[in-house]
């Protein structure tokens, strides 16, 4: 019942995003309906039991390609116009509504219990347990976002530095 | 009074036990990330003379009380524990190492101001990237798994490259930013490899958990943990500057921006030197044999041959970062001590060299004026007589430089003579005396130039300075002199911060592991009950 019901429903899903992106007239929204599909899709691997492709599907396709493509986009300059495109009527209520569930998600997870302190990744035999009862995806994900969290978060202010380095030193000159 | 049970213990069980041990950096990073969306939504309006200038002194309060609120919450932390398998130390080193980062960085937010405007730099990322970089130095030396430990660095070293090349018009800040951004890379190519070979001797990037797999490396020759300390070694060797791998040094040091070559020389030094410190002689302190030929190796090279060069050297300001690469050798003696008199050594006169090196690079941009363009010794011929409070600065702060009393610089010379004798270094004491003596002549060059020879007549008035500026310098050369002549209570600070790191190192060596740690913790409670009144 719930299979069929989540199986319908990335699917439906899929199907509407790529209508949607086959007729967008700005690049850049197409492009990020394409991110939508992808998720789609991955989200229908994961019902096969199939983390690994569906997390290599998110990170390369969804991540990695796609802003491959959004940055040429950039390069050739366009997407300026057809803005509607990229900002509904309800544009600011959608990504505000998105903005504050993240927000609560954080929060959440600020409050709540990392797992267990000596999650790190199991070798051998464990190993081998492990990915049967966590799936492979668990077993790397566990110590990643438990004994590795601030790691994880570090990264993510590296990451930040490394963009705003990056864009200080290639933008244009401002007078 | 203060109860053991109020000792705050930090178990990593929750998320929220994890942030609390970042309290510092997560502070710093909320700091830099408010400045960039301060200048986000601000920057739309007008873009008029009046307001570009107030909001740029928005972002230089943003980044004082950023680094304020870091102070107080690194004080915070003095008083919490941790195990010491733990991802993130907690512990007197830890807070000791972050003061000295915390205070360094103050400092040069401080000098800034003045270069900043004078060279028309008006990029609000500025303060951002040191507050980032800033976050990476405390990672750093919080860092007790090699994981975190790179992430740190790369995290430090990303945001320097970019404040190195941060005046796009200028190609020496452009060709300094390429340069170091290149060795850099292949600096933590090499960390990272030894990381991995690390971890292929040990089966941990945890090295305080792994002492018994050490020992049984140590006593079977084991050609991974060798060759994996080794590039580590380099790796960080790269990053404090150690000769043989400091070729980058004068050439970024003299191209970057000259707040931002006092960040590198003593922010980005004093971080990676706490690392190695921690790494080497705790964390590795059953490995002693196998990193202190290669250590003792690098510290007489490190201390010889940039005191050579810098002999020769015309440009004050390549003088300075030849001079920053022999303190980079004072400093390894710290390291070749490997004992808690040894980091104790090393914390005090980093905390001296961090304060006297940002003064004398705030104070010879000022005599170098626009562009940088006069900074030899020629130029500072008369300076004693025509901006005396200037110079006397700068006298004390070369003065300290150099060693002489009544300066922290002596004081901390000293120390780090005791702990090398005590270690029965005596080869490097030798080596740090006399090299030592080598290092008075260019530094009373300038004194000479300064009070001895008259001022051209066409020589150019340095710019006055704004009231912090003076301020900053006055508050560092008082305290170098306080610090020279009352020098008790800074060193018993940094004998208590390390008190715990030695009963880890004690712990990794012997058996009666527990004995000594509940002994260091019983001395730690007097101790921690004598510094609050």
């Amino acid at each position: 019942m719930m299979y069929d019901f989540l199986f319908q429903f990335f699917a439906a899903t899929a199907i509407l995003a790529g209508v949607i992106m086959v007729t967008r007239k700005n690049p850049v929204s197409a492009v990020i309906f394409l991110v939508v599909v992808f998720f789609a899709t991955s989200g229908m691997f994961l019902m096969l039991d199939a983390h690994y492709i569906a997390a290599i599907n998110l990170i390369l396709y969804g991540g990695a390609i796609m802003v491959l493509f959004l940055f040429v986009i950039m390069l050739l300059n366009l997407g300026h116009t057809d803005s509607e495109d990229l900002r509904g009527p309800f544009g600011g209520l959608i990504g505000g509504a998105v903005a504050i569930g993240f927000l609560g998600l954080l929060a959440r997870l600020l409050v709540g219990d990392a797992p267990a302190a000596a999650s790190v990744v199991p070798a051998g035999e464990a190993l081998r347990a492990a990915t049967a009862e966590q799936g492979i995806i668990g077993v790397v994900a566990r110590p990643l976002f438990g004994e590795y969290f601030m790691v994880l978060q570090v990264t993510g202010v590296l990451l930040l530095a490394a963009i705003v380095g990056t864009i200080l030193l290639a933008q244009r000159k401002h007078a | 009074m203060r109860k053991a049970s109020d000792v705050r213990v930090f178990d990593f069980a929750t998320h929220g036990s994890q942030w609390l041990a970042l309290l510092p950096e997560v502070i710093l990073s909320l700091a830099a990330m408010s400045i960039l969306l301060h200048d986000a939504f601000s920057r739309s309006k007008d873009p008029a003379g009046g307001e570009e200038e107030r909001r740029a002194s928005i972002d230089y309060l943003l980044t004082m009380y950023g680094i304020a609120a870091a102070f107080i919450a690194s004080l915070w932390l003095s008083d919490g524990s941790a195990a010491p398998d733990a991802l993130i130390a907690v512990d007197g080193f830890r807070v000791a190492a972050d003061l000295i980062l915390l205070g360094g960085a103050a400092l040069v937010v401080v000098i800034s101001r003045d270069y900043l405007a004078r060279e028309n730099i008006r990029s609000p990322e500025y303060h951002a990237l040191l507050l980032f970089a800033l976050v990476g130095m405390l990672v750093l030396v919080a860092a007790r798994d090699l994981i975190l430990l790179f992430v740190g660095l790369e995290l430090m070293s990303i945001a320097v490259y970019v404040l190195t090349g941060i005046v796009r018009n200028d190609p020496r800040s452009s060709e300094a930013s390429l340069k170091y951004f290149i060795v850099g890379a292949f600096a933590s190519a090499f960390l990272v490899y030894g990381i991995a070979l690390l971890y292929g001797a040990t089966g941990t990037t945890r090295l305080a958990a792994a002492a018994p797999a050490i020992a049984a490396s140590v006593a079977g020759g084991d050609l991974l943990l060798t060759a994996g300390i080794g590039l580590l070694i380099i790796g960080f060797a790269f990053k404090i500057a150690a000769v043989p791998f400091h070729m980058w040094t004068p050439d970024a040091y003299e191209g970057a921006p000259t707040p931002v070559t006092a960040f590198m020389a003593t922010g980005v030094k004093a971080a990676a030197f706490v690392a190695l410190l921690r790494v080497l002689t705790v964390d590795l302190g059953g490995a002693r044999e196998i990193w202190i030929g290669p250590i003792q190796w690098l510290a007489i090279l490190t201390m010889i041959i940039p005191n050579m060069i810098a002999l020769a050297q015309e440009n004050v300001k390549r003088m300075l970062a030849y001079s920053s690469v022999a303190h980079a050798g004072y400093l390894l003696v710290g390291v070749a001590a490997a004992s808690a008199l040894g980091r104790a050594a090393s914390l005090f006169y980093l905390a001296a060299y961090t304060v006297m090196t940002i003064g004398s690079f705030a104070i010879i941009y000022h005599v170098a004026g626009k562009g940088d363009r006069g900074g030899f010794v020629e130029d500072y011929r008369g300076l004693g007589w025509k901006r005396p409070w200037l110079a006397m600065g700068l006298l004390i702060f070369l003065l300290s430089l150099a060693g002489f009393p009544p300066t922290a610089g002596f004081v901390g010379k000293l120390y780090l003579l005791r702990a090398a004798v005590a270690a029965d270094e005596i080869a490097l004491a030798v080596t740090l005396v006399l090299t030592s003596l080598i290092a008075y002549y260019y530094y009373l060059r300038i004194v000479w130039k300064m009070y001895f020879d008259s001022a051209p007549a066409d020589a150019v008035e340095p710019a006055k300075s704004e009231p912090g500026f003076r301020w900053a310098i006055a508050g560092s050369a008082i305290a170098l002199i306080i610090g020279g002549i009352l020098p008790g209570a800074v060193i018993e600070r940094a004998e208590d911060a390390v008190a715990v790191g030695a009963a880890e190192a004690n712990a990794s060596r012997s058996v009666q592991a527990l004995d000594s740690e509940i002994g260091a913790v019983q001395e730690e409670i007097p101790s921690a009950e004598t510094q609050t009144p």
